[in-house]
Order: structure tokens, then C-alpha cells, then sequence
């Protein structure tokens, strides 16, 4: 029984887990300007991420190597710096990013200035990182981000044409006011949302920190292929409402309240308050998550004590990291910067740096000195092969259509 | 030290490895390895290296270098700031995905001099010549575990190629490791690698030339 409550909490964690800002903006903003002609790339990014995920969880459980370990191991110390550099830049944009989206859902409620939130929050997720328990901070928060279902009821409620949801999805049939262009960056900034790479520096090093073993393999499994598919019905739901309520008006989505919007037409003021709080809880979640993958991969390279399962002051350098992004995160969000901007940057550059750390990996998840008879399998490396082109693809074509659509603006 | 049966690959299954205590308990990374070549010309592991010192001139190139002596500079009252922290083979206790070692981390790491013995970092990379002309570079070590009481690793065979280390990524090793279309590519780059036994190593010039030369050309990987 406590088993199958295990089983039950990751899943619901990891649904909630997969959902950050990077996924709410950039899903409310694609189905606001393209409706659902970009829905397959979700479905193409969800399965990305659990192939990565799976063989990285697989590593972890059978040989207690998290991720940067790997990549310093196989790398060697070169070329493992410049993916260090790479990694903890977008890790560290995606964490500002969220630290100020959580300051943003918090803003939406109190109709303070997001700015003077933005300490507290930060002050908040430092004391999570430094004090509370790895398994409560997971579940506790990845379960409330399960009220962004909300988005999937609202859908339903608006009663769309799911003929014609479906069409657009399937046939990937965009507005025709938008260029193939703007098009193609939004479909790399979706890849980047659902395959951020600090999901799966988070995922390993968690399995390192509950001291996975090779009998926990199941577990992992269907935390990943069950949660993170749930998780991207969730995006899709997203995208789905904002398509029907947005598109059709022409609002573009700007702002954490646009990406609500459709929940408060179809749902009113209760809708709108289990948004919030789903907005709250799944951006906190995310920003304990990516506060503590900027320390992992520091730490993961250098060699030094980490993670949350021993006490911090046996982890000082770790911890040192921890407060030091905290502060640097406050700093940057306090220039007064647009965390939805942050954002935008953080989905597409994740899609830059993601092949630096894919890559590794899957060298690895097949080498029998380290993973014995739970190498991969036929089909872990034919999508694995299938996903190392589309990752190199999609980080290749990024800087490239950031530049020539201006960030989607033209 | 537990798992040793078969040869294993400095580069590849030592190197960049995570250094645990007897708990568990994270202690650094094996940054380099000290090489000690000894008055009959053999050579061996025997100690783990750790620390900047070691860590920072393997990043090669320009900023390696301009690295090298800005962490010089930081320090340079410190009669001891160019030694690494040293870790004897004794101390290690098995030979896993990590080094575990037999004692505990707390004040176990101490700055040694490294009385001219060498690094593996400093054979890695250097140019081999045989009789037929240039061979390629040292791409990995192979070592064979000794009964030797202070457990040094003796050095079997040098892995040589054109590739730089470690660009072999460990596809050498076993003929059925995936994914096809990878490991094709990789034993592809590296068709001309071949392996030299140590008894064709005829000398190692550590300074001036930095080359190896050989008697022979060594047998193909494969």
C-alpha cells in the first residue's frame, strides 16, 4: 500500500513538476497567436523529455551518477567547463524567471508591484533550499501545482470544436497572419519549454538524493512516462484555452493575468483563485527545482558535497551556491526586468544548451561499465538517436530564428 | 581495492571520477593521476591527484594557461600553492562509477610535493612516433592492478590515436555498445588507433619534445 503511495505521489509531483513559467507563458502565447497548429510539438517534446529523463533516472538509479558527474566524466574537464558555463547560464535565467513569475502570480492577487515581492519570494525558496525536507518540498508543491487542471476544465467548459482543435493540431494549420518563420521560433521555444535541462539535472540528482537502486526502476518509469505525459496535457489544455478565448479576439499574451484569462471566461472568480494557486504552487516548485539544479551542476563538476540528503553544513559550498543564485536572482529580477521576457529567453536558450548534456548521457546509459545489464534497449536508442538529431536541430535553428523573427515579434 | 580483474583505462574508468570518503560522504574529483616512472623505465600509478593546481592546466590552450597563473597569483605566498592534494592508491578501498576511499573525508586531504614524478594529463596528448614515422597521440593509458603492497597500477599499454583523450568515449571498450549509428561514428574517427604494449615504448621525452617513440607501431583496437 505505502508502495503504491509512492508510485501515486510521484507521478502526481512529477505532473505538477513538469508545468513552469517557461511552459505557461510560452503554451499561452503560442495558442493565443498560432492556436493548436503547434500542439504536436508539445506531444514531440513531451516524449523527448521522457527518453532524456528515463535514461538519465536510469544512470542515477543504477549507478548513483547524476548528470554532471557524467558530463565531466565523459566530456573531460574542457569541454565539461564551456557545458558547465552553458548549462548554469540557462539554469540561472530559468530560475530568475521564476522567482519573478511566482512574484508575478503573487502580484495578480495582491495588486502589489511584483517588484517589492520579489525578496520575499526569493527569501522564501532560499529557506525551502536551505531547511526543508527534499521529499515534502517535492510533493507538498508539486501535488497544488496539480490545480492548473483547472486550464483542462475550463477547456471543456468553453465547449470548443474539438474537430477543429484536432484538425489544426494534426495538420499543423497556423493562422495565416503569422510567417512560417515566427512559426518555426515558436515551435523551438516549445521544444526548449518541455525539455528544459534542468528537469533532468533536477530528476537524476533527486534520485541520487532517495537513494534510488536498480529496484526503484519502475518507480522512476512511471513517474516519468506517466507524469510527464499528464504533465503535457496540462500544457495543451493551456495552449487548447487560449486558442478559443484569445485567438479569436486577438490578444496576444503579455502577462501572467492574459495567460489566466481564459480559465476567469470560462470558470469566473473561483476558476480564477485554483489558477493562482496552481501558478504559485507550480512556479515555486520550479524555482526550488532550478534554484537547486544551479547547485547540483556546480558542485556535480567540482567534485564538492551536495544535495539536501546530508545537512548543510556538511554541503557548506553547495549551500554557498544556493544563496549566492538567490541573491543574484533578486538582483537581476530588481533592475526591473520583465520575468515574462526572462522567460521567452530562458525556453529558447534551454533549446541551445540541451544537446550538451543529451548527449553525454546517452553515450553513458549505454555503457555497460556503468549500467551492467540496464544499458539501453532497442527502443531507448532508436529514439535516443531520433532525439539527439532533433535536439541538435532545434538548438542549431535557435539563435538563428531568435535573431531573424526578433524573438517572434516580427 | 576491489574491482581491478581486468586491465582498466586511466582516462576512461579513472580520471573525473568522484572521490567518496568510507561514508559516503563526497571528497573531491580525481583530477589528474600521478605517474612515477621508475628506474627500469616502467611506469605505474600511484596516487589520485586533486585540486586546482591539477585541475586548471588540463583546460589547455590560452585561458588554461593565463588560468594557470592568475591561480598562482592568488596565492603566491603559499610555499605550498603549486602542490596537489595526493591520495595514495592504499587509501582506496574500490573502484566503482566512484573511488571510495578506506577513511573518512574530514582533514584527509593534504598538499604534497610532487618530487618529479609526473601526471597522466602530461602523457595524454603527447605525440607517438614509431619506426614507420608519427603514430598519432596518447589517448588513454591501460592499466593492470599489482600485488604490489602500496597498490600502484602498473601502465600495460598506451592507447594511441589522432583524436584528443578521451574522444574515444569509452566505445573502445566494448564491441556491442549502442547506439549503433554512434559507436560506427566514433570507432570510424578512430580507424588508425592502435595500441602500443608498454615493452615497445622505447623513451619518454617528458620536456623537451614531449614525445613518446617506439619500436613498434602497436596492433589495431580492434
Amino acid at each position: 500500500m505505502k508502495r503504491y503511495l509512492a508510485v501515486f505521489l510521484g507521478i502526481l509531483s512529477a505532473i505538477g513538476g513538469f508545468v513552469d513559467i517557461g511552459d505557461l507563458v510560452t503554451n499561452a502565447v503560442v495558442g493565443s497567436r498560432l492556436g493548436l497548429s503547434l500542439g504536436w510539438v508539445v506531444v514531440v517534446g513531451v516524449i523527448g523529455i521522457c527518453v532524456f529523463a528515463e535514461m538519465s533516472g536510469r544512470v542515477a538509479a543504477v549507478s548513483g551518477r547524476p548528470t554532471f558527474d557524467l558530463v565531466r566524466e565523459r566530456l573531460g574537464p574542457r569541454v565539461g567547463l564551456l557545458n558547465l558555463i552553458a548549462s548554469m547560464g540557462v539554469t540561472v535565467l530559468t530560475f530568475v524567471a521564476e522567482v519573478g513569475g511566482v512574484a508575478l502570480a503573487l502580484a495578480l492577487v495582491s495588486s502589489v508591484h511584483h517588484l517589492l515581492v520579489v525578496p520575499f519570494v526569493a527569501a522564501l525558496v532560499w529557506v525551502i533550499l536551505w531547511r526543508a525536507r527534499f521529499s515534502h518540498m517535492e510533493n507538498t508543491l508539486g501535488i497544488l501545482g496539480l490545480c492548473l487542471v483547472v486550464f483542462a476544465v475550463a477547456l471543456w467548459q468553453l465547449g470548443p470544436d474539438w474537430g477543429d482543435l484536432a484538425h489544426q493540431m494534426a495538420t499543423a494549420n497556423k493562422p495565416t497572419q503569422e510567417s512560417w518563420m515566427v512559426w518555426a521560433f515558436y515551435a523551438v521555444a516549445l521544444f526548449g519549454a518541455a525539455m528544459t535541462p534542468y528537469e533532468v539535472f533536477f530528476f537524476s540528482s533527486g534520485g541520487v538524493e532517495e537513494s534510488w537502486g536498480p529496484k526503484d526502476l519502475g518507480v522512476m518509469r512511471a513517474n516519468v512516462l506517466i507524469g510527464f505525459p499528464l504533465g503535457g496535457m496540462l500544457s495543451l489544455a493551456i495552449a487548447g484555452s487560449a486558442a478559443v478565448v484569445l485567438a479569436p479576439e486577438g490578444i496576444s499574451v503579455e502577462n501572467l493575468g492574459q495567460v489566466g484569462l481564459p480559465v476567469a471566461v470560462a470558470l469566473g472568480k473561483v476558476g480564477v483563485a485554483v489558477a493562482v494557486l496552481g501558478f504559485v504552487a507550480a512556479i515555486f516548485a520550479a524555482a526550488c527545482e532550478t534554484g537547486l539544479s544551479a547547485g547540483y551542476s556546480i558542485a556535480q563538476y567540482f567534485g564538492w558535497q551536495w544535495g539536501k540528503f546530508v545537512r548543510p553544513r556538511e554541503a557548506a559550498r553547495f549551500h554557498v551556491v544556493l544563496a549566492l543564485v538567490t541573491i543574484l536572482a533578486i538582483a537581476v529580477l530588481m533592475t526591473g526586468v520583465d520575468p515574462i521576457m526572462v522567460t521567452e529567453f530562458s525556453v529558447v536558450f534551454s533549446a541551445i544548451a540541451l544537446p550538451l548534456t543529451y548527449f553525454p548521457i546517452l553515450v553513458v546509459a549505454n555503457d555497460p561499465d556503468y549500467m551492467g545489464e540496464h544499458v539501453n534497449g532497442r527502443l531507448a536508442n532508436a529514439l535516443g538517436v531520433v532525439y539527439l538529431v532533433l535536439v541538435l536541430v532545434a538548438a542549431l535553428a535557435a539563435i538563428p530564428l531568435m535573431v531573424l523573427t526578433e524573438m517572434g515579434t516580427a | 581495492m576491489n574491482r581491478p580483474d581486468e586491465p582498466l583505462d586511466a582516462g576512461l574508468h579513472l580520471l573525473d571520477r568522484q572521490v567518496v570518503d568510507c561514508h559516503g560522504r563526497m571528497v573531491c574529483k580525481v583530477d589528474d593521476l600521478e605517474l612515477r616512472q621508475y628506474d627500469d623505465g616502467s611506469l605505474a600509478v600511484t596516487a589520485l591527484l586533486a585540486g586546482a593546481v591539477v585541475l586548471v592546466p588540463r583546460l589547455g590552450g590560452r585561458i588554461g594557461r593565463r588560468l594557470e597563473r592568475f591561480w598562482d597569483e592568488l596565492g603566491i605566498q603559499q610555499a605550498d600553492r603549486g602542490h596537489p592534494f595526493r591520495i595514495d592508491l592504499a587509501e582506496v578501498q574500490d573502484l566503482g562509477s566512484d573511488v571510495t576511499l578506506v577513511s573518512d573525508r574530514h582533514r584527509l586531504l593534504r598538499r604534497e610535493p610532487e618530487d618529479g614524478n609526473r601526471r597522466l594529463s602530461q602523457l595524454q596528448g603527447m605525440t607517438v612516433t614509431g619506426p614507420d614515422g608519427r603514430l598519432g597521440r596518447v589517448i588513454d593509458v591501460r592499466l593492470e592492478p599489482t600485488r604490489h603492497p602500496d597498490r600502484r597500477l602498473r601502465v600495460v599499454s598506451l592507447l594511441v590515436g589522432r583524436g584528443r583523450p578521451g574522444s574515444f568515449l569509452g566505445y573502445d571498450r566494448h564491441e556491442e555498445q549502442g547506439p549503433w549509428l554512434l559507436a560506427r561514428l566514433v570507432r570510424w574517427l578512430h580507424r588508425h588507433s592502435v595500441v602500443v604494449p608498454v615493452d615497445e615504448v622505447e623513451v619518454i621525452d617528458w620536456d623537451d619534445a614531449r614525445e613518446v617513440r617506439c619500436s613498434g607501431s602497436g596492433t589495431a583496437t580492434r
